[in-house]
């Protein structure tokens, strides 16, 4: 018994130590707790119906800024589908992505000025954070900084890091190098089975921010 | 990463789905719209201003629910165009004289010169020459007409690809006795409606230019 639970340690700190070596993390205090990261995982918001945002998009490129609205309408399906759609205020289509339930992604319909490979990468990857899909399950791990609890999970190229106080999730970092590349911060601390509310997706790098204001009164009707 | 800069930049979009209601069966067609035509063009020249309600349904496939919501437009000759959503979010578009101004649920103007887009201009223009009746001098759209009793139907269907691209068309109808536009339909490609439907329309009223200010 002994032995296994040495065994468990010493794998975990394994997988800290190559995961340090080679993907440069920030120094936390890990627990080598992989197993537990399932109870995160299990909390996701997966039935939150229909969420609708107002939603802004602001950046700056040089000298020049840029200001883009609309409604971000995401919906999981009775299937278990999720959808993404971004419409402006009078109603078109801008863009509509699909996650199937196997987490196979999908371009269901594209203006062609937003259909470039770079932009819809990144928007999957904002909503993927945003409404936890597609989590690398393996090498993710658990750490701990006083009553902070993190849990981490690997992307294609870096990490996310979703930081929780008793349960709510207070931010959510993408980082690699040492460097967080974007932020999620929410105006108040949510659920971890919830959307938030209100919440700006800060890229530090691409120096643009998403802002999402929850439409709470707006109760579609038949 | 700078893709995405440039995609943003250059995105100024600021589209009027109007509703295409696809209930076109008792309408027959106008195969001689030279009166009608007419018509439309004493339209334009006795009217100097429009003042609405509105209210607008967008009917999505992906919801089981529309989504409602409502504002005022306002015309005035030459070009100047306000659509004010109020409700469920607030959302203003000013158009005059070929500049852009929006205002968005959170607060935030953004000035846009359509003149460097050439989507931008033409959805400006089809609701500019809706509103005043001059739709069928309109370049970036063929105009089929139908009529049943009451009322004129123009069917809109984008010429340029980019414009096809965004929608498949659009219906405007008009009230036969007075040719005021009783409602806006578009088609999306994906089977997507929004429906614009005026209200409370009154002509040729007094109509401050601050209401029309793209700042």
């Amino acid at each position: 018994m002994l032995y296994s639970k040495h065994a468990k340690l010493l794998l975990g700190f394994a997988i800290c130590v190559t995961f340090a070596a080679s993907c440069k993390l920030p120094k936390y205090k890990m627990i080598a707790e992989p197993g537990s990261i399932a109870i995160f995982e299990q909390q996701k918001p997966t039935n939150f119906g229909t969420k609708i945002y107002s939603a802004t998009i602001d950046g700056k490129y040089g000298i020049k800024k840029y200001h883009l609205s609309g409604l971000l309408i995401l919906k999981q399906l009775e299937d278990s589908t999720t959808r993404a759609v971004f419409q402006s205020e009078a109603g078109l289509t801008l863009f509509d992505f699909e996650w199937h339930k196997n987490h196979s992604f999908k371009v269901v319909s594209i203006i062609p000025k937003m259909d470039k490979k770079p932009l819809i990468l990144a928007l999957k990857k904002d909503f993927e954070i945003l409404m936890k899909i597609n989590l690398q399950h393996e090498n993710s791990f658990k750490t701990q900084d006083g009553d902070y609890i993190s849990y981490i999970y690997p992307l294609e190229r870096g990490f996310v890091d979703y930081r929780l106080l008793e349960n709510q999730i207070l931010d959510i970092k993408v980082f690699n190098d040492h460097k967080t590349y974007i932020s999620f911060l929410p105006e108040a601390p949510y659920l971890i089975t919830e959307l938030p509310n209100n919440i700006r997706l800060v890229h530090h790098k691409a120096k643009f921010t998403i802002t999402l204001k929850a439409l709470e009164n707006y109760a579609p009707t038949e | 990463m700078k893709h995405i800069l440039h995609i943003f930049l250059t995105l100024n979009l600021c589209c009027w789905s109007t509703n295409i209601f696809s209930q076109t069966s008792d309408y027959k067609s106008i195969t001689n719209p030279t009166s009608l035509k007419q018509t439309f063009a004493n339209k334009v020249n006795n009217t100097s201003s429009i003042e609405s309600n509105f209210t607008q349904v967008k009917q999505m496939k992906l919801l089981k629910e529309n989504l409602h919501s409502s504002g005022k437009f306002y015309y005035k000759k030459e070009q100047k165009v306000r659509i004010e959503y109020l409700k469920p979010y607030n959302y203003l578009v000013v158009l005059n004289k070929g500049q852009l101004f929006v205002k968005d649920n959170q607060g935030k103007g953004n000035k846009v010169n359509t003149k460097n887009s050439k989507s931008l201009k033409a959805i400006n223009q089809i609701m500019i020459d809706c509103m005043s009746g001059n739709i069928f001098n309109n370049a970036d759209f063929t105009v089929t007409s139908f009529e049943n009793n009451n009322s004129y139907l123009l069917k809109l269907t984008p010429k340029s690809t980019e414009i096809k691209s965004m929608f498949k068309n659009i219906e405007v109808y008009f009230d036969k006795k007075n040719t005021q536009i009783e409602r806006l339909l578009m088609n999306e490609n994906n089977g997507d409606q929004t429906d614009m439907k005026f209200k409370d329309i009154k002509t040729n009223i007094n109509l401050s230019d601050a209401l029309f200010q793209t700042r």
